[in-house]
C-alpha cells in the first residue's frame, strides 16, 4: 500500500514538472493554458491521493479526496477564466511561422 | 412557511450539505449532528430560489443537483480518463524535441437546452486533450486547440462528447418539454 502511494506520488509530481516544462518551453498563453491546466490537475490529483493512500481510510483521507475533487472542479474553471480573460482582452493565438504570408 | 414538496424539492443537496458537514466537522455526537442537519436543512431551503436555473432540466423548481445521478456518476470515469490522455498528451508535446503544435481557433455552434449543460460541455472539453475552451456566448463555444488532431477530434456537432455530455441531461422520458433553448 505504502509502495503504492509512493509510485502515485512520484508519477503525479513527474506531471507537475512536465506542466512546468510546458509552461516555459510552449510559445504563447494559450498553449500554455494548455500545460497548465491539464497536467497541473492531474498531477496535483494524483499527489493528493497518494497522500490518502498514504493515510489510509480514515477522516482525513476522505477530507484529502474532497480536497482533490474542489480542485479537479477548479483547476478547468480557472483554466477558462484566464482564457476568455485574454481573448476579451484582445490577446491573438501564436499561429506559428509557416502561417505567415 | 416550506412545504412537503418544498422539502422534498431541497433534500438532494441538504443531503449533500449534511454529509460534507460530518466530513469537515468529525464529530458524531448528537449535539454537532443535529446542528449540521438543522443548517443543512436551512441553507437548502435558503438557496432554494437562487440556484433555479432555467428553462429547468428535471422537475420543474428542483435543484440541479438531481439531474440524473447515475448517468453522471457514468460520465466521471469517462471524465478522469479523458484527463489522463490529456496529459499525457501535453506531456507528449512538450517532451518533443520540436514541439509538434499547430495552435487553432475553433468556432461551433451547439444547441444545448440548459445552461449546466453548457457548462459540463465547456468545463469537458478543456480537459480531454488539447483544447481548452475559451468563450461561450450564448450558443457559440470558442475553442482553443493546441493541434491540428485535437482540432479535428472534436467534431463540434454530434462528437462522442457532445452525445455523452446530450445524454447526460436527457431527461428519461418523462416529458418535459426541454427542447428549447433559452
Amino acid at each position: 500500500m505504502i509502495l503504492a502511494a509512493n509510485v502515485l506520488l512520484v508519477i503525479g509530481l513527474m506531471f507537475i514538472m512536465l506542466g512546468v516544462l510546458g509552461i516555459l518551453r510552449l510559445p504563447d498563453f494559450y498553449t500554455r493554458l494548455h500545460a497548465m491546466g491539464k497536467c497541473d490537475t492531474l498531477g496535483v490529483a494524483l499527489v493528493l491521493i497518494a497522500l490518502a493512500i498514504h493515510e489510509g481510510v480514515s477522516l482525513y483521507s476522505l477530507k484529502i479526496v474532497l480536497i482533490s475533487v474542489c480542485i479537479g472542479l477548479a483547476n478547468p474553471t480557472a483554466t477558462h477564466a484566464l482564457g476568455r480573460a485574454a481573448y476579451r482582452s484582445g490577446l491573438m493565438p501564436w499561429r506559428g511561422d509557416e502561417e505567415r504570408s | 412557511m416550506p412545504t412537503m414538496s418544498h422539502l422534498r424539492q431541497v433534500l438532494p443537496l441538504a443531503l449533500t450539505l449534511f454529509v460534507l458537514w460530518l466530513i469537515l466537522s468529525g464529530k458524531f455526537d448528537a449535539f454537532h449532528v443535529s446542528i449540521g442537519a438543522v443548517s443543512a436543512l436551512c441553507v437548502a431551503l435558503g438557496t432554494r430560489r437562487l440556484l433555479l436555473l432555467p428553462p429547468d432540466i428535471g422537475r420543474p423548481g428542483t435543484h440541479p443537483t438531481n439531474v440524473l445521478p447515475l448517468r453522471f456518476l457514468g460520465y466521471i470515469p469517462w471524465l478522469i480518463w479523458q484527463i489522463i490522455v490529456s496529459s499525457l498528451h501535453v506531456a507528449y508535446v512538450v517532451l518533443h524535441p520540436k514541439m509538434p503544435i499547430q495552435p487553432r481557433l475553433l468556432r461551433f455552434d451547439t444547441s444545448f437546452p440548459h445552461v449546466l449543460a453548457q457548462l459540463t460541455l465547456a468545463t469537458s472539453i478543456t480537459l480531454t486533450p488539447g483544447t481548452v475552451t475559451l468563450d461561450v456566448d450564448n450558443d457559440e463555444f470558442l475553442v482553443h486547440a493546441l493541434t491540428d488532431t485535437s482540432a479535428q477530434g472534436l467534431e463540434p456537432q454530434g462528437g462522442p462528447m457532445h452525445r455523452r455530455v446530450a445524454a447526460l441531461f436527457q431527461p428519461s422520458h418523462t416529458g418535459q418539454g426541454t427542447r428549447s433553448t433559452r
